[in-house]
């Protein structure tokens, strides 16, 4: 256990400061005025630059987001799929179901797969346990996806599990006894001692980053010995994980229904945030950039070819962490080929949501604006005007 | 005991608090049968390997460090996260934005938040969450008694004051009274006046939301570090002139009047 930061200065927010002695009932600002300038008095911030055009070079294919079906978006509920907090196998098994067959017009599972991925694919099935066993993408959806691909003649060893943190998998159950024959990996790793460095000191998540793709930003990540290991990189480059630039030939999005904020991660924010290093600089000042503009580098605008949101079990604040006050049940599961209208659905739910909830009274302005930048990269529609949306409700 | 809890708030607005240390965690020997199975620490900056971007919330309140227990006692699992805030006033923050429609709050003399799945507690410099798996009320009975624990563990020595207005007035602490300082503060306690506070990066703002006859009004101080904030404020919140204060627009829903209460401070009611 490292006491290291115990002491140090809480930094420009000593500035305010409240009594503690004599005086009680007042707030004691002595600083309030002067020293540090707010950001009102200080030169407008602009909006650090970023590579994005060096992806915007890159030529599209025909798989490129917003795939085979831009604008479309299926929403299937079921009232009985979580029973006694237990959610239901065979149930998931239908809606999913009747989600691939509705959003693609097929007859048959394996047709409907099949518009997506073939047998000469890789695919990664991108899952999100980052909040823990709580709110982790559902073992039941994830099953569900995988007896459908094999249906569509995929076989197990042609999936992969994946996302940024290998021990999340491993602690959300993601583990090869429950999953036999299906690779399982993560960008930042540990070993069996719990160590996140080689024997040549060597982070293992170097090894699994792929430099020749990388996200620029004119923010420096700078990080202590504790912080690196789970962002593998300082500096101004986020690079992509080799799990979507080499591993795997196309990816299907499995996020969970969470929010953010007023705002929400789902879709891109799984895939963006998922992907690559050096994220922790990219929090403040690029969150809604970062979310859309790593979705236009080819190694996932080119690969995403579905998104199924788990809204299953979500949560309508406190998220992406899991606070259980805040975790509900929303029997849903949400699909697209357009990750864009997808989000645009999942927050319009999330929204409705908390304003039920009376966390908020209306959408918060700024809770598209990632939806804005993707519409801007042609990534998809975030209009409501231009979703085709349509509710199936198998219960 | 919350007759005595809240007697000591309107004297002294004293909430106790100290510094922490690692005597002040739970461990084997405390309760009976209880048993820590696993415990993982989180320093500074590496909060983003718990819950990566969730962790910029408590950044904004200044982070210190965080313990997450995995504990067995009577016969229920819990996940006990002892957060570390560098000061009362940010664990109490954490705290006020965190809890919502406690099933019951403020019991057993403790600033406590509890739910079927999640007890949250501020003690001090910590801001503690118990989250248990099965949601009984024996899960929930054996959170109470871990938090006590707790409370008798981390020592008093240092204290946060409440601001005079909330004095003598609260029938509870938690879900009326929050603390907010940031952005991401906001949007997570109070979204509804993110809008208001775009872009001014440092001010503090308390807040007490009452609901009578099913209305619910709002009382807060709000202060702010830069001469032009408050008149940034003022411009997006769309209020107005009013005698020597502001009010809002005519036909707004929300009646906003707003009063100079200091340099660079506000004293506003909303009904």
């Amino acid at each position: 256990m490292s006491e290291k930061n115990k002491n140090q200065s809480s930094g420009r927010r000593n500035f305010f400061r409240l009594l503690t002695a004599g005086g009680a009932g007042m707030i004691l600002s002595p600083a309030l005025g002067s020293g540090t300038a707010s950001a009102s008095e200080a030169p407008p911030t602009e909006k650090p630059a970023t590579n994005i055009q060096e992806a915007l070079k890159h030529p599209r294919t025909a798989s490129s987001m917003p795939g085979h079906f831009p604008g479309r978006v299926r929403q299937v509920t079921h009232s009985g799929c979580i029973k006694d907090n237990v959610i239901q196998q065979v149930v998931v098994d239908k809606m999913l179901t009747a989600l691939m067959l509705d959003l693609t017009g097929e007859k048959s599972v394996k047709r409907a797969w099949r518009k997506f991925v073939s047998p000469h694919d890789v695919i990664g099935l991108k899952v999100n346990p980052v909040a823990g066993k709580l709110l982790t993408t559902s073992h039941e959806l994830v099953k569900a996806v995988i007896a459908q691909l094999e249906e569509a003649g995929i076989h197990r060893k042609n999936i992969v599990i994946w996302d940024r943190r290998e021990m999340e998998l491993q602690e959300t159950g993601f583990l090869p006894e429950n999953y036999p024959g299906i690779k399982i990996t993560g960008t930042e790793q540990k070993d069996a001692k719990g160590s996140f460095f080689d024997s040549n000191g060597k982070l293992y998540g170097e090894s699994m980053i792929d430099k020749e793709w990388s996200y620029w930003a004119d923010v420096e990540g700078k990080y202590d010995a504790y912080t690196l290991p789970y962002m593998v990189n300082e500096g101004k480059d986020s690079y992509f994980s080799n799990i979507c630039t080499k591993q795997v030939t196309k990816i299907i999005n499995l996020p969970i229904l969470k929010n953010a904020g007023s705002s929400v991660t789902l879709c891109m924010k799984n895939l963006a945030f998922g992907a690559i290093t050096n994220t922790g600089r990219l929090h403040e000042k690029l969150w809604h950039d970062t979310v859309a503009e790593v979705c236009a580098f080819p190694p996932l605008r080119d690969k995403v070819v579905l998104n199924i949101v788990d809204g299953l079990i979500g949560c309508y604040n406190g998220g992406p962490a899991a606070n259980p006050q805040f975790i509900c049940q929303y029997n849903l599961l949400l699909g697209g080929s357009d990750a864009v209208a997808v989000d645009r659905i999942g927050l319009n739910i999330v929204s409705a949501k908390r304003i039920e909830m009376k966390l908020q009274k209306e959408e918060n302005a700024s809770a598209s604006l990632f939806l804005k930048r993707a519409e801007e990269l042609g990534l998809g529609i975030g209009d409501n005007s231009r979703i085709d949306l349509k509710t199936i409700n198998l219960s | 005991m919350r007759k005595f809890l809240f007697s000591l708030l309107g004297t002294a607005l004293l909430l106790v608090a100290a510094l922490p240390s690692r005597a002040q965690l739970l461990s084997n020997e405390l309760l009976p049968g209880m048993k820590i199975d696993k415990e993982v620490s989180y320093d500074g900056t590496s909060l983003y390997g718990y819950i990566d971007g969730g962790s910029t919330l408590y950044f904004e309140y200044g982070f210190d460090w965080l313990i997450v227990q995995e504990v067995s006692f009577q016969s229920e699992k819990f996940t006990v996260e002892d957060y570390r805030m560098k000061s009362c006033l940010g664990a109490f923050g954490i705290y006020s934005i965190n809890t919502f429609q406690c099933a019951d709050a403020d019991q057993q003399g403790m600033i406590s938040c509890l739910n079927p799945h999640q007890l949250q507690l501020f003690l001090g410099h910590c801001y503690i969450s118990i989250v248990n798996t099965t949601g009984t009320a024996v899960a929930g009975s054996a959170s109470l008694t871990l938090a006590q624990k707790l409370k008798e563990i981390i020592p008093s020595e240092e204290g946060l004051i409440l601001p005079e207005f909330l004095s003598g007035k609260l029938a509870k602490i938690t879900g009326e009274v929050k603390f907010i300082q940031g952005e991401l503060g906001l949007q997570n306690g109070l979204p509804d006046w993110s809008d208001y506070l775009a872009g001014i990066k440092d001010f503090q703002l308390w807040i007490q939301l009452t609901k009578k006859d099913d209305k619910e009004s709002r009382s807060a101080l709000l202060s702010f570090a830069g001469k032009n904030d408050l008149e940034i404020f003022l411009k997006q919140a769309s209020l107005v002139p009013s005698g020597a204060g502001w009010k809002s627009k005519e036909g707004q829903s929300e009646k906003w009047t707003v009063t100079k209460k200091g340099e660079n401070q506000v004293w506003i009611v909303v009904n």
